[in-house]
Parts: structure tokens; C-alpha cells; sequence
């Protein structure tokens, strides 16, 4: 549980770009916010793994947006009915209800509709603002904390190079 | 571009997609075993265990083996036991969430079978019993079987306490008789002594030893026979006058003598009377005997119903959903072939009871009738099973309109044998049906909220096996059971589901009320003998005292008045006789004078 949370850590504090790990956040929301056995979830998985973006942002990004999905459902509910009630769409939801893969996919309900339809409006600004984020993060809060003397007096020990060695 | 991307994470997602295939197709089968027995254990409320589950892809199907559903009432008991479940299901319409089956077996399906080990759930809290709706009709608290109320009071108490009047009576019947035989002694001395009966015979032989030829002689004697004839009369007259008398006080002693024989009768229903052999009564037998068993069997039957309609109706509107993860409300659209979410078109099933074996046939099971548009529809039946019994269960649900869902059933069955069946076992008594055949015929209905359910069923050929205990009253209600050989019980159902009311009624009622009241009579009879056998006893010593002393007293004196009436009266037919014949002996005399007379004068007169 620990070893995701490191590897994150490391990578915020390494030289990963930016957009690979916010996009692992992007699409770990779609996973976290919608059911997790649906049929879209195997693509993310499948984007996710051969996609080069941080595996550890994307599990740790998961177990967040899953956390959060508890709390969210009954938004993600009222969203979706209203969404699949919609006398505008009705025709669009009718043809793909009569569609196999729309239906395996399960679009019909209404707490996949909900939480699809707010992790997909989102998945552009989570990751924008995911690499803005890890942008300032990198400028501020790391130079910070390595101009402080602990760290200074940490980097300076002989216990440091040595692990700074063996993790590489 | 190729900076973007990941090839061996191409590698690494069909590991998993594949491994996730190996573990699926590995687990299958104990994930199908898992959710049964999980959903099931929910439904039912107590554990439904699974012994094997088989998924095959080609074709798509499942065959589960063993399914055992522990009566949740009885946690040693499965309500229901099935060999094995098969049936294939459409692929298709599985990928769109529908499960279609075309055909499902059902395989040695068993009723209430022993469970080795307890399929009760382990209770997370205690929770306070609900109350349960009041079965029976007018809300009457259920007593248990109770006995009437016969009482049969103690004789020898009835003897200890009561003072009886007939020993009493004869006893002053006793002194009445006493001192009318004073009396009576008394008039006999008054009564014309032997001395002057002798002396009466001596002047009767006097008067024979007269000269009749001489006339002043028989005038004489004929003067004296008259005198004779008068003190014998009145000598007759007084036996007569003592005799009336004597008959007076008999007659009058007679009356006391009836009146105190009949006393004890008297006595007898006095006490009767009092002591009044009251029955009480017998209630509603049928409701006593079967109400209990009726409304457990319905409470059963309803409770399982009502487990059981959900998944034959459809939600009328669409209510809030349980909001909760991984769950939300499915969203329908019109649909160009449209078929349910479930749907089981055919079950051949097989079921296995200790009288024999039945079949039979379910069609249509679905939670969505208004798209089948069909009700689900069942038969069963058997035919040849033992000792000739026969049963057939038709039922039709039809919930095409989920607003107005209408329910029938209709069960019926001959030959039944019941074996060993308790009626009654109570401290009183136990009643067991030993061996018993029963026709039964149900029909049960609902419509929308309501339900109603009507059965009869008549038991006969029926041969007991009872015990009483030492209660009058058990071993009277008893007998009454005993005599009866066969009766119908019925009963009615009506309400809603939730509040209904039952009633059981039956012609055993009135024919143990029959037999009981012969019973009661029989035994009052014997009561009564007995009674009337304590009292007599207790006072036939001193009416036979009073008796005996009344007619040796009647005697003696009737005996003494007759004799002397008897010896007067005859010597008063001799004096008259003599005194008869002295009559014509002086007549003849004197007619004999005068003849001779005239003779003279006549020889006077013509000078001879």
C-alpha cells in the first residue's frame, strides 16, 4: 500500500514528466469514479499500460478517485438519471440501448452515465491542472525543502549516497 | 509519438486480461457456488448451501448439484432439497444482462429434509420479536387445547354431607304404626271374647237338643234361636265396626307406607337436583384441534410467498435506488425485440415426498410478465404413488399488469395417509391419528392487496392410538373421539397480506359434540345408578324395618278379626238355620193342630 505512495513521491520529486503522470491521474479518475467491472475500465487499463504514463500516480490516483466515488454516487446518480431522462436524448439512448456493446458497457445506468459523464468532462482539466500542480510543486515546494539544512545535512551523509546509489 | 508509448505495457496488459480469463474460467465455478449460496442465505434467511456448481461455455449453461435451503424456522430442517438444477442459458441475450432460459431440470426435488448440521445464521444482535398479525379470527388469544368442564361430583361426599329424610320418615312411620296397633289392641279386647263365642256354641247345642215334636218346646227354642241370633249379629257387627276401623288405620298407614317407600326416589332426585351433572361447553373443537397447525401453515406459506412475489413482480414505479457503490437504477428503453431481465421459460421438475414421487411443469418464470406477456403457469401431478394416493397443484400468476396482480392456486389430493399424526398431546390426554386418510382440497387466490384461500379436507378411515389420563373429563372427550371414525375440516382465509384472518371450522365439532354428549349421558346414567344404589342403601333398612312392623301388626290384627268374624258369622248361619227349622217345625205343628181340630169338628158335626 505504502510502496504506489513512495514511487509517487519519487516520481513528483524525479525528473518524470509532468503530463505523463497527471494524464495516469486523468484516466485513474475514470476508473476510480466509475464502477470498476466496466467495460471501459479494460481500455483504460489498456491505455494506461501501454500509454507511457506513471503507473504509480495511476494506482495511487485509484485508490483516491475510489475513495471519493463513496461520496460522490448520489450526485453521480441524479446526474445520470436526469442525463438518461432527457426527452432530447431519448432517441440517441434508444439506439444505443439496442446496440450490444452500449449495452455490455452498461451506459444505461445511471450511476456509470453520472460518474462517465463528469470523469470524462473532467479528464482535460484534471490533467491540466494535474501538471500545473506538479509544475509548481517541483518549483516551490521541492527547491524549498531542499535548500533546508536537514536536507542539506541529510544529503551530506554518507547513508544518503549510498542509497541515493542502490535506488538509482 | 513513440516517446508516448509503452510497448511492453502491451505485453503486461494481456498478462493480465489473460490471467484474469485463467483465474475466471478456474473460478467459475465456485464464484456461480459463492453468489448462490450468498443471495440465497439472504432471501431465505438462513444458510442455502450449494453442494457443487458446474459452468460449461459450450453450451453456455450451469448444473448445480446438491442445493439444500435450511428452513429458517427449523434450523435442523431443509425446507426444500434438490438433487440437481441444469440448464443452459442464451449468450446472447446474456451479453444485454438478460438471462433467457429455454429450459431448466429439476431433478429429485425433496420437502423438509434432516440437516446434519444447524443452518441458522449466526444473529448479529438479538432484536425484539416482532409482533406477529393476529391470525385468528376476532383477534382471540390462543388457549391451547382446553377440556370442557364436566362435573361428576363425589358421591360419598354428596352422602357425607346431605341428610337423607327417608330414615326419618319411617321411623315416625314406626311409631304411627305402634300406636295404631295400641289402638287396635284394644278395639281386640273390646271384640266378642272365645268365651262368649263358647257360650254362644253352648246355647246353639242346647237348642238342638230340643223336642221339635213338642211345640212349646220348639216355640221355645225358636224364641231362643232368634235371641241367639241377635248377640251373634251384634257380636258380627262389632267385628265388622273393629274391621272397618282396622281398614281405616290400614289404609291410612298404607299411604304413609307408599309415601315413605317412594322417598327415596324422592330423595334420590332431590339430590340429583342439586348436584346438577352440568357439561360444559365444547367450544370450537376444530379451532382448539387445528386452528394452531392452520395458522402456522399459512404464516409459513404467506411468508414464503411474500419472500418469493418479488421476484415475479415488477416495480410499478421507479423508486428511489440504493444509492450505494457499483449499484444506481438501470434506465429501460424501448427495445426492438424486447425481452425480460429474467425469464425461465420451462422447468421440468421432479419432486420426491415419502409417499411417493410427483411431476410436474413451471412455465414463464419472469420478474418482467409485461414484456413476456405471458403468467407464470405450473402443474404438477402424481399419480401412482402409495397407497393410492394421488395430488395435483395447479397454480397462474399472472402479473402482466404489475398494478393488478392476480394470483390462483389450486391443490388437491385423495388418499393422503397420515401416520402417526398428533391431534392433541396434552397433560390430558393424547390423541394420534394411527392411521388416517385424508382428501384435501385447496384453492387460494389474490387479487391486487387482497387474498383469500378456502380448503377442505376430510379425514377417514381413521384408526386411533389414544391415551387419557384420570380425568373424568378427558376420558369422556375421549370416547367422543374414539367414536369418531371420519369428519371434514374447513377453512377460510381473508384479508391482505400483511392482515388476514383465519378461521377453521369442522363437522367434528358437532360430531364430537354427539359422541361427547352420549359419552356424558352414559356416564350421568352410571352416576345416577349409583347414586340411587348409595341411597337406597342407606335407607332401605329402616323402610323394610317400618314395613315389616306395619304388616305383622296389619296381619295379626286382620288375622284375629277375620277368625272371629268368621267363627260368628258361622255360628250365626247355624242358629239361623236352627232357628229356620224350628220355624217351619212350629208351623207345621201348628198347621197339624188345626188340621186335627178341624177333623174333630168336622166328626162333631156329622155325628160319627
Amino acid at each position: 500500500m505504502l510502496d504506489p505512495l513512495l514511487k509517487l513521491i519519487k516520481a513528483l520529486n524525479s525528473e518524470t514528466e509532468p503530463g505523463q503522470m497527471s494524464l495516469a491521474l486523468a484516466f485513474s479518475m475514470i476508473a476510480g469514479f466509475t464502477p470498476f467491472f466496466s467495460v471501459h475500465n479494460i481500455l483504460i487499463l489498456f491505455l494506461v499500460l501501454i500509454l507511457r504514463v506513471n503507473f504509480s500516480a495511476y494506482l495511487a490516483g485509484l485508490a483516491m478517485f475510489s475513495v471519493l466515488a463513496f461520496a460522490l454516487d448520489p450526485w453521480f446518480h441524479k446526474l445520470g438519471h436526469f442525463v438518461l431522462t432527457m426527452d432530447s436524448l431519448k432517441g440517441m439512448w434508444t439506439t444505443m440501448y439496442n446496440t450490444t456493446l452500449w449495452r455490455v458497457e452498461n451506459f444505461s445506468n445511471t450511476i456509470v452515465m453520472g460518474s462517465l459523464l463528469v470523469s470524462l468532462l473532467l479528464f482535460i482539466p484534471v490533467h491540466l491542472l494535474g501538471k500545473w500542480l506538479i509544475n509548481r510543486y517541483r518549483d516551490t515546494v521541492v527547491v524549498f525543502i531542499s535548500k533546508t539544512r536537514a536536507v542539506k545535512f541529510l544529503k551530506a551523509t554518507k547513508i544518503y549516497s549510498l542509497y541515493d546509489r542502490v535506488s538509482g | 509519438m513513440t516517446k508516448w508509448i509503452r510497448w511492453k505495457g502491451l505485453i503486461a496488459f494481456v498478462l493480465i486480461v489473460g490471467l484474469s480469463a485463467v483465474f475466471f474460467i478456474f473460478y467459475i465455478d465456485s464464484l456461480i457456488k459463492w453468489s448462490i449460496e450468498a443471495s440465497g442465505t439472504r432471501i431465505v434467511g438462513a444458510k442455502v448451501e450449494l453442494g457443487s456448481a458446474k459452468f460449461s461455455f459450450s453450451p453456455l449453461g450451469v448444473q448445480l448439484r446438491s442445493l439444500q435451503v435450511t428452513n429458517p424456522d427449523k434450523p435442523m430442517e431443509n425446507i426444500v432439497e434438490i438433487s440437481k438444477i441444469a440448464f443452459n442459458m442464451d449468450s446472447g441475450n446474456l451479453l444485454l444482462r438478460k438471462v433467457i432460459i429455454e429450459e431448466m431440470t429439476v431433478d429429485n426435488v425433496q420437502l423438509n429434509t434432516p440437516r446434519k448440521k444447524s443452518g441458522a445464521l449466526k444473529k448479529k444482535a438479538e432484536p425484539a420479536p416482532a409482533k406477529k398479525p393476529d391470525a385468528t379470527a376476532g383477534g382471540k388469544k390462543d388457549e391451547g387445547f382446553s377440556l370442557p368442564g364436566v362435573e361428576l361430583p363425589n358421591i360419598d361426599d354428596i352422602m357425607a354431607r346431605e341428610k337423607l329424610k327417608t330414615p326419618e320418615l319411617a321411623e315416625q312411620f314406626k311409631a304411627d304404626t305402634r300406636k295404631t296397633k295400641q289402638e287396635w289392641d284394644g278395639i281386640s279386647k273390646q271384640l266378642p271374647t272365645q268365651e262368649r263365642m263358647d257360650s254362644h256354641k253352648r246355647r246353639y247345642d242346647a237348642l238342638r237338643k230340643v223336642n221339635t215334636k213338642d211345640v212349646k218346646q220348639v216355640l221355645a227354642a225358636l224364641e231362643e234361636a232368634k235371641s241367639l241370633k241377635n248377640d251373634v249379629n251384634a257380636d258380627i257387627k262389632a267385628v265388622k265396626d273393629a274391621k272397618n276401623k282396622v281398614s281405616e288405620d290400614v289404609k291410612r298407614l298404607k299411604g304413609q307406607l307408599k309415601e315413605l317407600k317412594s322417598s327415596p326416589k324422592e330423595e334420590y332426585n332431590r339430590l340429583l337436583n342439586k348436584y346438577n351433572l352440568s357439561e360444559g361447553g365444547m367450544g370450537n373443537i376444530s379451532q382448539l384441534l387445528f386452528g394452531d397447525q392452520a395458522k402456522q401453515y399459512t404464516a409459513i406459506g404467506l411468508q414464503w410467498y411474500k419472500k418469493l412475489s418479488p421476484y415475479l413482480e415488477k416495480l410499478t414505479e421507479e423508486k428511489e435506488p440504493e444509492v450505494v457503490r457499483q449499484k444506481g437504477l438501470d434506465i429501460r428503453f424501448p427495445e426492438k425485440n424486447p425481452q425480460p431481465s429474467f425469464l425461465i421459460k420451462t422447468i421440468h421438475a421432479g419432486v420426491t415426498i415419502p409417499a411417493g414421487k410427483f411431476k410436474g411443469q413451471i412455465l414463464n418464470i419472469s420478474t418482467e410478465q409485461d414484456i413476456t406477456r405471458k403468467p407464470t403457469t405450473m402443474k404438477f401431478s402424481g399419480d401412482n404413488m402409495q397407497h393410492g394416493m394421488s395430488l395435483l397443484l395447479t397454480g397462474r400468476f399472472d402479473h402482466i399488469k404489475p398494478s393488478n396482480p392476480v394470483d390462483s392456486l389450486v391443490f388437491t389430493m385423495k388418499n393422503y395417509k397420515l401416520d402417526d399424526h398428533k391431534l392433541i398431546n396434552s397433560n390430558d390426554m393424547r390423541v394420534t391419528l394411527k392411521d388416517a386418510r385424508s382428501d384435501m382440497e385447496i384453492t387460494a387466490g389474490r387479487s391486487k392487496d387482497q387474498i383469500n384461500a378456502n380448503g377442505k379436507i376430510h379425514i377417514h378411515s381413521i384408526q386411533y392410538n389414544n391415551t387419557a389420563g384420570g380425568n373424568t373429563t378427558a376420558k369422556l372427550v375421549l370416547g367422543a373421539i374414539n367414536q369418531t371414525r371420519d369428519f371434514n375440516i374447513y377453512g377460510k382465509l381473508d384479508g391482505t397480506l400483511d392482515n388476514y384472518s383465519t378461521k377453521i371450522t369442522s363437522d367434528l365439532d358437532e360430531r364430537i359434540k354427539g359422541n361427547f354428549k352420549k359419552q356424558v349421558n352414559a356416564e350421568k346414567e352410571k352416576y345416577k345408578q349409583e347414586l340411587k344404589k348409595r341411597v337406597d342403601l342407606a335407607v332401605k333398612g329402616s323402610v323394610d324395618k317400618a314395613e315389616k312392623e306395619f304388616e305383622d301388626a296389619k296381619k295379626s290384627v286382620e288375622q284375629d278379626i277375620d277368625a272371629r268374624k268368621a267363627k260368628l258369622e258361622e255360628q250365626l248361619a247355624s242358629v239361623q238355620q236352627r232357628a229356620q227349622d224350628y220355624q217351619n217345625q212350629s208351623k207345621a205343628a201348628t198347621q197339624n193342630k188345626l188340621k186335627d181340630k178341624a177333623k174333630d169338628s168336622l166328626k162333631k158335626l156329622f155325628g160319627r
